[in-house]
């Protein structure tokens, strides 16, 4: 009995031993694919978690607007997912950042014109209530969510650090989730499963179809 | 099948289902109060396992897109302890069976995280990606709880744990 466990036992102990070193390692970049160049950039790196930091910071701004002003318990919902969502995106930029020794504040002039940019949205917010509220709340998120998708998809590209690439193509499919979950609220439909609304998981979409198909 | 074997067909699955709500309720647990803490939501690991079926919209569902979670989740932890209460049926002493069942919890998070999740369950694998080690640590966790299958297994066999395969061979004398 003893030896009949003994060696299999043996086997798992050790890969589990090895999967804990890997573990308590605690890096985002297991995710990424091995042979990343990293003869790292690190202009264009600063350049893109500036802009990753940025869009954050916006959204958090705006989401705490949302999380209490909002009339519909989906909308809070969305306003305090995207807010803790862009939190813990920006604590992992900001960590990258100081392993990497790389300094985040803008120049003056950018700092100021973002500044001036969240007090814009803000005075387009003051005075709307309900659902006038909400519908300008989600065109803003809609429009800043595709805007960031589009300047990160073309900053990836040339971001060459493995962290950081590994950080701005999470950032990006969290930013195609809040995109997604913004369409849905503008359209205002209830929350579809097996097979109904557009953001059905491809796995159900595949069943479904085949279901039809004769 | 005899009514021997049957018995002990369900004391597996039995104590395999039991050990593994246990195991998944505990999973959960940890895994809830991790979310709360980090400031993540405490709904959130239910609102991701019910993106299983809603997509992303879970992710803004109300009580019963969470209900839906938790009903998968404990399914699914269930169908998981049943599987190791079957690989751990010859009955290894608790000690053995808390490496096996440690061993069988970082085998499942490799897989887990490597093959099922990316593909169908992204909306939970771009958020696990942020927080890696506590996703690893929930997997032990739930490894622990499923150490519990071999004792629960003698115990819906109703019987006490034959440790004769394990005594000094018939015949020769005792050490004392």
């Amino acid at each position: 009995m003893r030896s009949r466990v003994r060696i299999p036992a043996a086997i798992v102990a050790l890969a589990c031993l090895i999967s804990s070193a890997a573990a308590v390692a605690d890096q985002p970049a297991w995710f990424t694919q091995p042979g990343a160049d990293v003869s790292a950039n690190p202009r264009v790196t600063a350049q893109m978690l500036r802009v990753l930091r940025w869009k954050a910071q916006l959204d958090i701004t705006l989401s705490q607007h949302a999380r209490v002003r909002a009339d519909r318990p989906e909308v809070r919902r969305y306003a305090q997912r995207l807010l803790r969502d862009h939190q813990l995106i920006e604590e992992r930029l900001l960590g990258l950042a100081e392993r990497l020794d790389l300094e985040l504040r803008p120049p003056a002039a950018e700092e100021e014109a973002q500044a001036e940019r969240i007090r814009q949205h803000i005075r387009q917010l003051r005075g709307l209530t309900g659902s006038s509220f909400e519908a300008e709340w989600l065109a803003m998120m809609a429009s800043s969510h595709r805007t960031a998708i589009q300047q990160l998809a073309r900053l990836r590209s040339e971001v060459q650090e493995p962290e950081a690439r590994a950080l701005v193509r999470n950032a990006l499919s969290l930013s195609d989730q809040h995109l997604a979950l913004t369409r849905t609220l503008q359209r205002q439909q209830p929350l579809g499963v097996l097979g109904v609304g557009p953001n059905t998981p491809l796995w159900i979409q595949i069943l479904t179809q085949a279901g039809r198909s004769p | 099948m005899t009514p021997g074997r049957w018995r002990r067909v369900l004391a597996v699955v039995g104590a395999g289902a039991f050990s593994g709500l246990v195991a998944g309720s505990l999973m959960l647990l940890t895994a809830m109060i991790h979310a709360e803490v980090t400031d993540l939501g405490f709904w959130l690991p239910l609102r991701q396992v019910a993106a299983l079926w809603f997509g992303v919209d879970a992710l803004i569902g109300d009580g019963g897109v969470i209900l839906v979670g938790l009903l998968t989740h404990l399914v699914v932890a269930a169908g998981w302890g049943i599987v190791f209460a079957a690989l751990t049926r010859s009955g290894p002493s608790l000690g053995v069976s808390l490496v096996l069942a440690l061993a069988f919890a970082t085998a499942l998070w490799m897989v887990m995280t490597w093959v099922v999740v990316p593909v169908v369950a992204p909306v939970m694998y771009e958020r696990i990606r942020l927080v890696p080690v506590a996703w690893y640590a929930i997997h032990l966790v739930f490894g622990a709880g499923l150490a519990l299958a071999p004792v629960l297994t003698w115990f819906f066999e109703g019987r006490p744990r034959d440790r004769t395969e394990e005594a000094e061979p018939a015949g020769e004398p005792a050490l004392a």
